[in-house]
């Protein structure tokens, strides 16, 4: 029987855990070919062998996406493995470095050391960008059209502590709503998922504080965080042509979190 | 429509009000084919038969009615009649409402009367169906309402001030209902379609259809159908964490 992604070839950045992870198994399931890339290059070989045994194509690709060349090559790699690249979930991002991992205190704007500021900028802003650029480049160049999707998150609209994230995150948003508009007319759609609090690596410090757990949830009206396979759901309909006169768009996966 | 689809709402009931034509035909046709059996509801009850006989061909239970969503007492007719024989709804589509039409003016020149029918068919309207489903979903804690909006609620549109307002009185209600409903399990969301190939578009003057068409960054006019898909994804179990969102659909028209 086929799948929304048959035929489908998606390059996963950060597919070694967490949301990445999870987009590359149900991608896989909806019958696509997955590039997993990820830091970890143990992550992205346990997560392509996982998609290789439930029957579909996969390789593994260590990739550090703040290099630019590292994304070009990425992408070479995967048009030379699989003859293409239809979609590009840019999932790669870190959360917001803390003075210590003990700490229950954020840093301030005011404190925080401006090299850990800026490579939270330099994953969660520059790896998409240039993602994005290496895929939408070969899409363009072969006159075939595509699906890119960034993680942002809710606090793509939201300030928070140490403000590297949120501002990374919102960057993600406009750079998605600008390629977006100069894709359009190349038939290629760019849109980005907001996720609420979710279950992930990531996000586990937070998870077991219990102050700051109750902030969270606080803000969730549904009252539970939210899982990976959630969020790979609306990656998978943003990915699907269900989403066809959909691009610009961000989609929060959230809970209900009030974001503006 | 592909193998794995079939089937997301096998088992399910849905309801889509405005099915006769565009969008809610479009979206009660797609529910079908992925299995739910449908109630569909008109004022334009000879037009809903042919939608019915199009449900009964996909092999789904469908229960038509011509009914006037703005006559409270047909409405709660309506209901009862749903409860007596399916027991449960799954899914609302609140689909039903409209602009002034040829009544529409720029709001200098607009009459009391022309707004209360437009808010009236808009925004109570969804609210009145929407208060007679909500009980037995908060009960049963499942259920998925999706809310019919437009992109002119965010961008403001001339000559349309009185739909303008009920559509963004739509989104303020799916995000207050979704607030109280949320630990219920219950997903309250709104679909905010731009420019879309419906009747109501087809009566615009050509100038007007090509300026749209041009601000459009995707370049054309979509398709009822491609607003049903994402009207199937929020109804469907892909969305169980999105609620109290009012969702875009405009080719990248407006990006906020």
């Amino acid at each position: 029987m086929p799948g929304r992604l048959e035929g489908k070839i998606a390059v996963i950045t950060g597919g070694g855990s967490g949301i990445g992870r999870a987009c590359a198994l149900r991608f896989a399931s909806e019958g696509a070919t997955i590039c997993v890339t990820d830091l970890d290059e143990s992550g992205a070989e346990d997560t392509a062998r996982r998609v290789e045994a439930s029957g579909k194509q996969a390789m593994a690709l260590p990739t550090d996406t703040t290099e630019e060349a590292a994304n070009d090559a990425m992408i070479a790699a995967c048009v030379k493995a699989f003859g293409a690249v239809d979609v590009l979930v840019a999932a790669a991002g870190v959360g917001s470095p803390r003075p210590d991992a003990a700490s229950a205190k954020p840093y301030t704007m005011l404190d925080m050391p401006i090299d850990r500021f800026r490579s939270v900028i330099d994953v969660n802003l520059y790896g998409v960008i240039f993602s994005n650029r290496a895929a939408a480049r070969w899409m363009v160049a072969n006159r075939r059209g595509g699906s890119l999707i960034n993680l942002g998150s809710i606090m793509s609209r939201m300030p928070s502590a140490g403000g590297a994230y949120s501002i990374s995150k919102a960057g993600v948003w406009m750079a998605t709503k600008c390629l977006a508009q100069e894709l359009a007319r190349h038939h290629i759609r760019v849109n980005a998922i907001g996720p609420g609090f979710i279950e992930t690596p990531m996000t586990a410090p937070l998870r077991s504080d219990a102050d700051r757990s109750r902030w969270a949830l606080g803000l969730t009206p549904m009252g539970r965080y939210g899982t990976v396979d959630e969020v790979a759901a609306t990656a998978l309909f943003l990915a699907s042509d269900d989403a066809a006169f959909f691009t610009g768009e961000i989609l929060h996966p959230s809970g209900g979190v009030f974001v503006g | 429509m592909t193998g794995l689809m079939e089937g997301r709402f096998t088992g399910r009931v849905a309801v889509v009000s405005g099915a006769a034509n565009g969008i809610g035909r479009a979206s009660a046709l797609r529910l079908a084919r992925e299995g739910a059996d449908l109630v569909v509801v008109d004022r334009e009850g000879d037009t809903l038969q042919g939608v019915a006989r199009e449900i009964e061909a996909a092999g789904r239970r469908v229960m038509p009615i011509a009914a006037d969503w703005t006559d409270p007492k047909a409405v709660t007719e309506a209901f009862a009649a749903i409860r007596q024989r399916f027991g449960r709804i799954d899914v609302l589509f609140n689909n039903v409402g409209q602009s002034a039409r040829e009544r529409a003016s720029e709001f200098h020149a607009s009459e009391e009367a022309t707004w209360r029918f437009v808010i009236e068919v808009s925004l109570v309207a969804t609210m009145r169906a929407t208060r007679l489903a909500v009980e037995e979903m908060r009960a049963r804690r499942s259920g998925r309402i999706v809310n019919m909006s437009t992109e002119s609620a965010f961008y403001g549109d001339v000559g349309f001030v009185d739909y303008s307002a009920a559509k963004m009185g739509v989104i303020g209600f799916t995000r207050s209902l979704a607030r109280e409903l949320a630990p219920f399990h219950v997903n309250v969301n709104a679909v905010c379609p731009g420019a879309i190939r419906t009747r109501a578009h087809d009566r615009l003057p050509r100038e007007v259809i090509d300026r749209v068409r041009n601000s459009v960054p995707m370049g054309y006019v979509a398709e009822p159908e491609d607003v049903a898909g994402v009207v199937a994804f929020l109804a469907s179990d892909d969305a169980r964490y999105i609620t109290g969102q009012s969702i875009l659909i405009d080719g990248g028209r407006w990006m906020i």
